[in-house]
């Protein structure tokens, strides 16, 4: 026994010694492509900030932040997780099939967000306004979940949220449970929908609003990416293996013309996204205040404002194939009054979209004005 | 600094052992004690003053008591002594306590000082206290050399959360201690089962006990119970995890210092109980304000009255909040009770029940304890009575944390020490230690990954 002790010492010893020496000798990252952050800087040494007590914690946690072989021992700790029993990590549950979903908590913002959006329609009376709340994969894919788990309801809150509110709600819980068996509604790695996912949404909101929609059959549809890891990959950081595949769903030879606030563009893709880390980004970019579509084959005079959050990336250049002119907001990036912008410029629809699992903690949807 | 970081195992730890090692004899109480301010400023670089005060008020009164004969005058340094050092406890540590009470109760406005707590206050200042008594009553020889004593008391292993090592302990090692390979061997091994203990199960179970307490409206009765017995084990392994990390640093660097914890959980009474848990604060109470009270040894009433300030100075000691007051309270009740009454009772019956007995108490302890807020204290507990008594949470927890339980349970237990010594007289004993050696170098590469992953911390700025 005593020697065995001195085993174990003598060799956890070296591989100290050996990481702290390696650590010194080891180039620094300085950013993380797997955690898309900046890690911490060697902090500058100043008496002030020492006696702020802000020097320490930087200094801390620069050892950890590059840390020899970190990205090994953070997936090693996902694996020592689930070895133990553990089925959630960072409220990502590793559920079935390699679906990593969100845990959905109750919500606590629905009223105020309900007054709101309630007050909104009321200064905009004459306007058609409908709201898309997506369930997400919690609900939708429920049976690839562990048996037992502790997520609240979604579709209770949905619900909540359609019989409170004063205006047209759309309804697509239904048509995805319908074909989820037939289609990956919703990426394994990322919290959003796919295209397919998108895709039926937009049916549902063409049936809804009476538009003739295009059939799946008719649409093209093209693998544009089999790499991305996304968002609850970055949290739980599993299996680099299972990445998911992107489609572009759309007709075609749409022609379109996109005003951004500092660019124009001919095409809602941006190809350069799945280069990156952020590949869901490929639809419409990111963080756009406003952003202005025309598809210059019609000529119907029909204008949309779609308020949203990422969710209606996707949905867009389906639904754009049926407005001349669609404008998108997202209320987190614009912060001027939507009501007046309504009135300037002669708008008709509006629609809100929002998946249910975002809405709570959304900064955007509670300043609405 | 803790000890389960990244900097101290990798950086402090072995920058400081090698300098130790290889410093001539006479400078390692220097090393020592250099390092240990250190340690000590690298989260309060102001409050230092505070320790170095604190130690030379006590390091003159050993000199003076060395020299004053006079048993009048000799008081007055034991009294000032105690001033001094529970007047920096209590102005540090309960300061807002007493003003939020004395607002409330006053309906005054006066403004929280909120000041952050010197750490390790609650530890320096018994220790140089004790030191003065202990000279004061004759029971060990004052410390001559200063920098002596500052080691001893700012010795960065037991300075954030002890054990409360008395002079009189390691007075004698203060001056000739055996540094040996021995010694750091099994110094080294301590630290890395009190590690395992802190990371792997004191860190899950605590974030079992976060979740239930932070939705204890929803969760069913039984999960309740459960964020409960996960609270207890979280602490157990926490605070005992963190005094073997002390004892194996002491050890490493020659110091013997006494065991803290004796398996508590397997007590078979309460009294059992506070000998087995934090046994130097346990200690420290029972010599330095229950024997010069009278102890047992005077009449019926004023060994109540004894036993009840004992009590309520422990709860207070374990922070600035009524429920931990509550909580001493309690115990003290539980033990008078065990005392007078129940004692010839609790005899009788068979240990199955005596364990259950002492599990249930230690629970409804650890109840009072964990929460700091008495609403929310009063609240769980009815919903333990109140809430559905079993749903699907609680089966998801015991499935996500049975196997953590369950390690817990045992390691509660004597029987790593059972293990240890069946393997050495085993027959397969060259595979039992390879499976030893083999277990240790994984548990302690998952430790390290669980303490990487600490500031793994994806940003998604994309989030939504």
């Amino acid at each position: 026994m005593e020697k065995v002790y001195k085993l174990i010492a003598i060799t956890i010893s070296i591989i100290i010694l050996g990481f702290s020496i390696t650590f010194f000798f080891l180039p620094k990252k300085d950013f993380s492509e797997n955690e898309f952050r900046y890690l911490t800087e060697f902090p500058k040494f100043s008496i002030d900030k020492l006696f702020k007590g802000t020097y320490i914690p930087s200094l801390e946690n620069y050892t950890t932040d590059h840390f020899p072989l970190r990205d090994n021992f953070v997936s090693l700790k996902t694996k020592a997780y689930l070895l133990s029993g553990q089925e959630m990590i960072s409220d990502v549950y590793i559920a079935k099939d390699h679906y990593l979903i969100n845990r959905f908590k109750t919500n606590v913002n629905q009223d105020k967000i309900i007054k709101t959006l309630n007050k909104f329609q009321n200064n905009n009376p004459n306007i058609n306004i409908e709201m898309l709340l997506s369930p997400t994969s919690t609900s939708i894919n429920e049976d690839k979940l562990p048996k037992h788990n502790i997520n609240e309801s979604e579709l209770d809150i949905i619900n909540y949220y359609y019989n409170n509110l004063n205006f047209k709600t759309i309804d697509i819980y239904n048509i995805l449970k319908e074909e989820k068996d037939n289609y990956q509604l919703f990426y394994k790695t990322d919290h959003h929908w796919t295209s397919y996912g998108a895709y039926f949404a937009y049916k549902q909101y063409c049936i809804d609003n009476n538009i003739t929609y295009y059939n799946l059959d008719d649409l093209n549809i093209t693998k544009v990416s089999d790499n991305f890891l996304g968002t609850l990959y970055s949290k739980v950081f599993t299996d680099k293996k299972y990445a998911d595949d992107i489609y572009k769903i759309n007709t075609l030879d749409y022609d379109v013309t996109i005003k951004y606030l500092n660019k124009i563009t001919d095409d809602f893709y941006q190809e350069k996204y799945l280069k990156e880390k952020d590949k869901y980004s490929y639809f419409l970019g990111n963080n756009e205040p406003i952003i202005e579509i025309t598809n210059n084959k019609i000529d119907n005079k029909e204008k949309l404002l779609i308020i949203k959050d990422s969710y209606a990336n996707s949905f867009i250049p389906l639904i754009a194939n049926h407005y001349q002119i669609i404008i998108v907001i997202d209320p987190r990036y614009y912060n001027l009054n939507i009501s007046d912008y309504i009135k300037d410029n002669n708008i008709k629809n509006v629609l809100f979209l929002y998946n249910i699992n975002n809405i709570d903690t959304d900064i955007g949807i509670i300043k609405i004005r | 600094m803790v000890f389960s970081s990244i900097p101290f195992i990798f950086f402090f730890l072995p920058i400081f052992l090698i300098i130790y090692y290889i410093v001539p004899y006479k400078l390692k109480n220097f090393i020592l004690l250099i390092f240990s301010l250190i340690f000590y400023a690298w989260g309060e670089p102001v409050y230092i003053i505070l320790m170095l005060f604190s130690s030379l008020v006590d390091y003159i009164n050993g000199l003076l008591l060395n020299k004053i004969k006079n048993k009048r005058k000799r008081i007055l340094i034991l009294i000032e002594s105690i001033i001094v050092n529970l007047s920096l406890l209590g102005f540090f540590k309960y300061s807002d306590f007493l003003i939020t009470n004395l607002n409330s109760l006053f309906n005054l406005d006066i403004p929280l000082l909120l000041l952050p707590l010197p750490i390790g206050i609650s530890f320096f200042t018994f220790q140089t206290m004790s030191y003065t008594i202990d000279v004061f009553r004759g029971n060990i020889k004052y410390e001559k050399n200063f920098l002596n004593f500052m080691t001893y008391v700012s010795m960065f292993p037991q300075l954030i959360a002890g054990p409360i090592v008395r002079y009189d302990t390691i007075s004698e090692e203060l001056h000739h201690r055996d540094i040996s390979f021995n010694n750091y061997v099994n110094g080294f091994i301590r630290f890395l089962e009190g590690l395992f203990k802190k990371v792997l199960i004191a860190n899950t179970l605590g974030s079992l006990f976060l979740e239930v307490s932070t939705n204890y409206l929803s969760y069913s009765s039984l999960t309740l119970i459960l964020g409960i017995i996960a609270f207890a084990f979280q602490i157990y392994f926490d605070f005992s995890g963190y005094s073997d990390m002390a004892i194996g640093i002491g050890k490493m660097l020659g110091f013997t210092y006494l065991e803290n914890f004796n398996y508590p959980y397997i007590s078979k009474s309460i009294t059992e109980f506070w000998r087995r848990w934090h046994i130097s604060l346990s200690s420290f109470f029972k010599d330095y304000v229950y024997i010069p009270l009278g102890g047992s040894r005077c009449s019926v009433i004023k060994n109540i009255r004894n036993i009840l300030i004992v009590w309520f100075l422990t709860g207070l000691w374990h922070g600035a909040s009524w429920n931990f007051i509550f909580w001493g309270l309690y115990f003290g009740l539980v033990l008078l009770i065990e005392k007078f009454i129940l004692k010839k009772y609790l005899e009788k019956l068979p240990n199955f029940f005596k364990h259950l007995y002492s599990i249930i108490l230690i629970l409804i302890g650890w109840l009072i304890f964990a929460f700091d807020d008495i609403n929310i204290l009063i609240n769980f507990t009815k919903n333990i009575f109140t809430n559905t008594f079993i749903q699907n949470d609680f089966y998801f927890f015991i499935r996500n944390y049975g196997i953590t339980l369950i390690i817990a349970i045992i390691l509660s237990m004597p029987v790593s020490k059972i293990i240890k010594e069946k393997i050495t007289n085993s027959k397969w004993k060259g595979v039992y230690c390879t499976i030893f050696f083999i277990s240790y170098l994984i548990l302690f590469i998952i430790t390290i990954s669980y303490l990487v992953s600490d500031t793994y911390n994806p940003f998604l700025y994309f989030r939504f």
